[in-house]
Order: C-alpha cells, then structure tokens, then sequence
C-alpha cells in the first residue's frame, strides 16, 4: 500500500503538513482487549508537528507506545508526545512504535478501517486505516 | 522514587533471582571449557542441557497440563500475555511459520508442538488463551497457571516476567521474556533464541539442534 491516506480534516484547524503512508490495524486474536496501528507519519511542512494524543472511536484508549527488548526482555514504553521533524517521517511498525488500541467496542474484522484521530496541540486530524491479518 | 527506577528496580530483583538459578545452569552448559567444538549452533545449550522437572500448569480447556506434555515432542516455548498487542503477535506469527517449515519434512513432522505461557493469571483465563492461540494456528497450545506455578516454571526455564503498573490499573503491562525456548523429546531445554525472531533461521537452528543431539545421544 504505497498510496499516501489523505488525512480527513475534522475542522478548520488540522495538522498542517502531516501525512499517513503504509497505514493498517493488525486484527486483534477473538477475544483480545488490544491492537495496533502501524504507519508512516509524515511531516512535509516546514515546522515541527508534536503529536500530543491518539484517540478512536472504536476503543476505550488510545495510547503511543513503543516495544522494547532490553537484555532479551519486551517492555513497553509510553511516549506522551510523538515529534515528527520538518521534511522528516517517522516509521511505527512491529516490534516498535505503535498506537495501542484497547478495549474495541465491538468486534474488528480483516476488510474494515478504523478511524485514528491525532490531535497536534488543539489541531486535529483523522485517518482510516485497513484492519490486516498480516503486514500488508 | 520515580515509576522508571521503581520498575528498574523492580526487574532487577526479579532478575537477580532468576538470574542465579538459570545463569549456573547456562555456565555450565555453556561456560569455559564446556563448549564442543562441532556445538556451533547460535542458541543451542550443550552439554548438559538443564532438565524441564518443574511444568506444572493448566491447558486451554482447564486439565493439568505437566511434563508428560513434553515428553518425546519438541517444543517451541514462548512467554507472554493477551493484553500484549505488539511483541506478542509478531512472534506468534513468526512461530506458525516456523512450524509450517519444520512439519514440510523429517523427524519435526508429528512432533513438533508450540506452547504459549501466559504470564498474566489476572486477565488471561484458558478459554481467552484457547481462542488467542488458535486464532495464529489451530495446532498451538497454551497454557497458565496461578501466580505461584508460573514463577516455578519461569525460575527453571530462566524466564523473568513483572507486572508494570500504569494509571489506569485495568490496563498494566507485563514485561517478560522475549525469547522463544525449545525444548527437546527428553524434557531438557536445548535452546534459547532471543528476538529479533525470523522463522526460517529459528526452523534452521532448530533443525541443527535435532540433528546434533541425534549425533551426540
């Protein structure tokens, strides 16, 4: 999926310059309280974006979060806010950054999108995103 | 005490007592003078590969779930958690591959199994685990236990797991173990393979591993 996802502007303030390439939802196990969202973000202005939060509709949360392995273990580490450099892009995919999406309010499935909002200090701007079984 | 150092903290006491346990077994296994020549397998622990004596856990449907499970299968071992969305996944998918390269031919082909441990007694219960592990491949099995059976099996295979506090306390990670353990058709753990995993070079040294064994019993 190399075609860039147009951001869906939600009002007049967007994030300016930010865009979502490679994006897809891995499809959470029956049963799982958790996924992921992974992507490209991608900044083509000329001032930096900070992210300050994710939400969707379909989970309770939305957080940034990034996998670790340090000495062999996974942890998970929270990032408040995710700075995305002018002309720059930062990668989330497995085993690294990623949106953890918890508690779905009902059942995702392989073939829907889900909607991720960001909100870039009071600018927002929504996106949807494919549900995949694997990376796309 | 910030929430950082505290977790720190924490997963060194953890590790420290782990560490003792496992860490003899491994420099012995692995420790000067213990090498062969012909053991160059990344991952392989030989000689004397530590005995699985301590597995006793509950399977998807509720049953006792013991060392007989590993007797005169080989297993592929990996620790982790439902509310994982990330680490967890990734590997899994990674062990269905590997399988689906190790049953194609040879002596993997009736007994090759793979066995999650969820490290998470509070939220994951066997029928969660029987629909999440079924849902990557519907051979693998999974398994838990109470807080006090799954630290016994962690403290023998020298896994660490620690529950991380968060603000919301629904919605704790546990950070655990990402290596991915196998054992042999004795019950003796012959392997440890950290991530990153990719499935051919685990279903390679696996291969490699039954191979010396079958050479060296």
């Amino acid at each position: 999926m190399g075609v860039a996802l147009l951001l869906v502007t939600t009002n007049s303030l967007a994030c300016v310059g930010l865009t979502v390439d490679h994006g897809w939802v891995r499809e959470p196990p029956p049963g799982a309280a958790v996924a992921a969202a992974f992507m490209t973000l991608r900044n083509s202005g000329a001032s930096p974006i900070t992210i300050t939060a994710v939400s969707s509709r379909r989970f309770a949360h939305a957080m940034i979060h990034q996998s670790m392995i340090v000495d062999g273990t996974a942890r998970m580490v929270a990032h408040e806010t995710l700075v995305v450099a002018p002309h720059n892009s930062i990668q989330l995919a497995p085993a690294g950054l990623h949106l953890m999406l918890m508690q779905p309010n009902m059942p995702l499935a392989q073939g829907q999108q889900v909607q991720i909002e960001f909100d870039c200090g009071g600018h927002r701007s929504t996106v949807a995103l494919p549900i995949q079984r694997d990376l796309p | 005490m910030d929430p950082a150092a505290k977790r720190l903290r924490h997963l060194i006491v953890v590790a420290t007592l782990i560490i003792g346990a496992f860490g003899a077994g491994v420099y012995f296994a692995l420790g000067p003078g213990g090498g062969d020549s012909q053991a160059n397998i990344p991952g392989l622990l030989w000689p004397n590969p530590p005995h699985v004596n301590t597995f006793a856990l509950t399977n998807v449907d509720g049953r006792p779930l013991d060392t007989a499970y590993l007797a005169g299968k080989w297993t592929l071992l990996f620790f982790g958690f439902t509310h994982c969305p990330d680490v967890c996944p990734t590997t899994l998918a990674t062990l269905k591959h590997v399988r689906e390269l190790l049953i194609a031919t040879g002596p993997f082909k009736s007994t090759l199994q793979v066995l999650f441990v969820s490290v998470d007694p509070e939220r994951d219960s066997p029928a969660v685990l029987k629909s999440y592990v079924g849902y990557f491949d519907p051979s693998f099995n999974a398994a838990i236990g109470t807080e006090a059976e799954l630290k016994a099996v962690a403290r023998e295979l020298g896994i660490i797991y620690a529950k991380i506090p968060t603000a919301d306390p629904a919605l704790y990670n546990v950070d655990h173990t990402a290596s991915v353990l196998l054992i042999g058709p004795a019950a003796t753990l012959l392997g440890v393979f950290p991530p990153p995993h990719r499935a051919d070079q685990i279903a390679q040294r696996v291969r490699e591993i039954e191979v010396f064994v079958a050479s060296h019993s």
